[in-house]
């Protein structure tokens, strides 16, 4: 900043016209990023805009193809094809002191409970967090499939829609890359998907009452990442849980409106590896 | 007054159309064009980050509700009424009340009301041409006077509109112009050469 006293020395020329053009001149502030994905996780899930024009079959297809493909090769770009050529065999699939151990794996593979229940249910301490308010979003996530094993935040396991429920990728070791950013865009991305595939005039039963669960279970997420106090691996968690939330409802809402029209998705044709 | 606003952004109709819609990537396109400018209105009246963060997250939720129909008393367009004229005052609405609601500005406003109104018409001092300078000497202003000394230089409200955002009289707003405008100068001052003090005018009639 120059020396206040440099002013004595200008010339008339160096002043502002008016207050107007002086405060004209400040220069425009940029707030810290991540603002709009913060936005986006507080927009009630409720809220989603729900498509009630006609469907056409093309984009059915472009979505599910979006879905299934799209999806996929980001992820496997940033993960599979950019691991170091040294990354071995085993440390794609190291069980490790990292992996929580088996019988973690198998409590975890219990149906899930309602989004309501879980907070009845799930009395147990979590590790690390205390059991604060993040517990039950994180019970919610544990115990609806069985395949997430605690692996540390550097080799964080991504599951693909494509993939058997089983399997798992690892994300980017690379801790300079910021793996909460690719889940904010990865959470917009299924969004702008969801809105777009959506269409609650085609819905039995069963899946209409699968979809809104899912929608709570969302909601409940986006309820514990408003809550003061959280760390960046609970905030990481949570919108990992959100993610893996938002491909199921997708993955819901797609084979519901591929079924209405008597159709199929054949995830064995766009399969990737 | 000239003031142009760096929320003076046009918005495509097309592009209102979408968000009304419902869509999302039309959503964020309006977020990532007003950010900057809600985030800065928001930092020069709250004078803090955290606050200017939370006015930019709740005017754009509002943004949101307003665009994508739920919201009464969104914006409508009528008359004419550019859409940034609107999400502005939605911005100054939420700077304004998260002051309120901290306390900050009621207890400035108590006991200021009725004060002198002089309209300072000389130019500023050369020390405004610097904005790390302008800036801190902003910084040092109560939150009313530095509200209103912004609505009216910056984003070139009227001392009406002042007095209905602020929910105060015009006198208010004339008075706290007039104040801000004085504690600037000094704060400005360096050292200024003989024979340039600046002359006040006082204004006997006012609203």
């Amino acid at each position: 900043m120059p020396d206040a006293g440099d002013f004595d020395k200008r010339g008339a020329s160096a002043s502002p016209v008016s207050w107007g053009d002086a405060f004209a001149a400040l220069p425009q502030e940029t707030p810290d990023a991540g603002g709009l994905q913060r936005l986006q996780a507080r927009l009630p899930a409720a809220n989603t805009p729900r498509v009630h024009r006609r469907w056409p079959l093309w984009l059915a297809a472009a979505a599910t193809l979006a879905l299934v493909v799209a999806l996929p090769l980001r992820i496997s770009r940033e993960t599979v094809i950019d691991q170091p050529a040294t990354a071995s065999a085993q440390q794609l699939v190291t069980p490790g002191p990292a992996i929580a151990n088996r019988q973690q794996l198998a409590s975890a593979s219990t149906p899930a409970p309602n989004v309501h229940d879980r907070h009845q249910t799930d009395n147990s301490p979590v590790p690390g967090n205390g059991g604060n308010s993040i517990a039950t979003a994180k019970a919610g996530s544990a115990s609806r499939r069985p395949n997430p094993p605690r692996i540390a935040p550097a080799q964080r396991p991504i599951r693909t829609v494509a993939e058997p429920a089983g399997a798992i990728r690892l994300a980017e070791s690379d801790a300079s890359k910021q793996p909460i950013e690719a889940l904010y865009a990865e959470s917009a991305q299924l969004e702008q998907l969801l809105a777009m595939v959506r269409d609650e005039r085609v819905a039995s039963g069963t899946s209409a009452a699968l979809s809104s669960e899912l929608d709570g279970r969302v909601a409940a997420i986006d309820d514990a990442l408003t809550q003061p106090g959280l760390d960046a691996d609970d905030r990481e968690r949570l919108w990992q849980q959100r993610v893996d939330a938002m491909q199921h409802l997708v993955g819901i809402e797609t084979t519901r409106v591929l079924a209405a029209r008597g159709d199929t998705f054949n995830a064995s044709l766009v399969s990737i590896d | 007054m000239t003031t142009r606003s760096s929320f003076a952004i046009d918005v495509p109709a097309a592009l209102l159309a979408r968000a009304q819609q419902g869509e999302r990537a039309a959503f964020e396109q309006l977020y990532r064009w007003f950010e900057r400018p809600v985030f800065t209105l928001a930092l020069r009246i709250c004078g803090d980050r955290l606050d200017a963060d939370e006015v930019l997250q709740e005017t754009m939720l509002k943004v949101w509700s307003a665009t994508s129909g739920a919201g009464a008393g969104g914006f409508r367009g009528d008359g004419g009424s550019p859409f940034w004229g609107w999400l502005r005052q939605v911005a100054v609405n939420e700077s304004l009340m998260l002051l309120r609601r901290g306390r900050r500005l009621s207890v400035e406003l108590d006991g200021h009301d009725a004060d002198e109104h002089a309209e300072d018409h000389a130019p500023p001092p050369p020390a405004a041409a610097d904005a790390a300078l302008l800036q801190r000497a902003l910084d040092q202003l109560p939150h009313a006077t530095r509200s209103v000394l912004w609505l009216y230089h910056g984003e070139g409200y009227t001392h009406d509109e002042i007095a209905t955002a602020m929910q105060r009289s015009v006198s208010f707003s004339k008075s706290q112009l007039a104040r801000g405008t004085r504690s600037l100068r000094m704060l400005l001052q360096v050292s200024e050469p003989a024979g340039t003090a600046y002359t006040y005018k006082k204004e006997q009639a006012h609203a």
